[in-house]
């Protein structure tokens, strides 16, 4: 049953994810782009951390996307539909893509993968509370820097400037 | 039909990250390599997930939200970067931004 579940939700992200780098039309490409997250969770939920999938359709299905389909929209006149490149370039992406996809299956295929005892329940939220307030506090806070700093400067670059600035 | 492992994930993830670089290659668009870019940051959290499911730690579940705050703040200055860009010069056009090339 399980094992049906992860065939169908990797199926469904491949062919969205696949879909979304070949639209011609960019909103169609964010809306591939949504499903592809929705199946990401799909399989959070699936390896036991549905903590991390309600992170995931959040942040990535909520707030990434609609960000995307806003800078999106902000200026999609400008390039209407034709976003892919040459065909000898495309050719070239392709290629790059196959061989890296190619060289990190056979690492993984021949790795030897020491997994633990039996699977449990992972996510525990307990436990990772303690752990981000303990052993984890620091990159904790500084994430919280980290994004003060992301949106201040965020503001910053995209804001309309208006005459000379003051001396 | 075997049972799901390890390698089921990493290997379905190494194939999206490959789709987000096969994206991030050949759109012009720059918000389009942004969404590439999403796809890529989205197969290393599968990673993480998985390794920590299955090597009973949660440290990989830890090591996700802070890949995921990071992805936040990429993708907020990265449309920041766009608009600005798009305000200044009207082209989004990652062939005709090439003002630093030497």
């Amino acid at each position: 049953m399980t094992d049906a579940i992860f065939y169908v939700l990797a199926g469904l992200i491949l062919t969205s994810a696949m879909s979304m780098v070949q639209a011609r039309n960019l909103f169609h490409a964010g809306l591939a782009l949504i499903t592809c997250f929705l199946g990401v969770a799909g399989l959070y939920v699936l390896l036991n951390a549905p903590f991390i999938a309600a992170l995931q359709v959040l942040i990535y299905a909520g707030a990434i996307a609609v960000i995307l389909l806003f800078g999106f929209m902000l200026t999609h006149h400008v390039m209407r539909d034709e976003s892919n490149k040459r065909f000898s370039q495309q050719a070239a992406g392709m290629g790059a893509a196959a061989v890296m996809c190619g060289v990190l299956v056979a690492v993984i295929g021949a790795s030897p993968w020491k997994t633990g005892p039996a699977p449990t329940h992972i996510d525990d939220l307990n436990q990772l509370g303690q752990q981000l307030l303990t052993s984890y506090l620091l990159p904790f806070e500084l994430a919280s820097v980290f994004l003060l700093a992301a949106l201040v400067g965020a503001i910053m670059i995209a804001r309309k400037e208006e005459g000379p600035p003051p001396p | 039909m075997t049972p799901i492992t390890l390698q089921h994930y990493l290997i379905l993830a190494a194939v999206l990250f490959s789709i987000g670089i096969y994206g991030a290659l050949t759109r012009r668009n720059a918000v389009a390599v942004l969404m590439s870019l999403e796809l890529m940051f989205n197969s290393v959290n599968i990673n993480l997930v998985a390794f920590s499911y299955y090597m009973p730690d949660i440290t990989g579940v830890l090591f996700s939200i802070f890949v995921i705050t990071v992805a936040a703040a990429e993708v907020t200055i990265g449309v920041a970067i766009v608009l600005s860009i798009y305000r200044n010069r009207n082209l989004i056009d990652l062939e005709q931004i090439n003002t630093l090339k030497g």
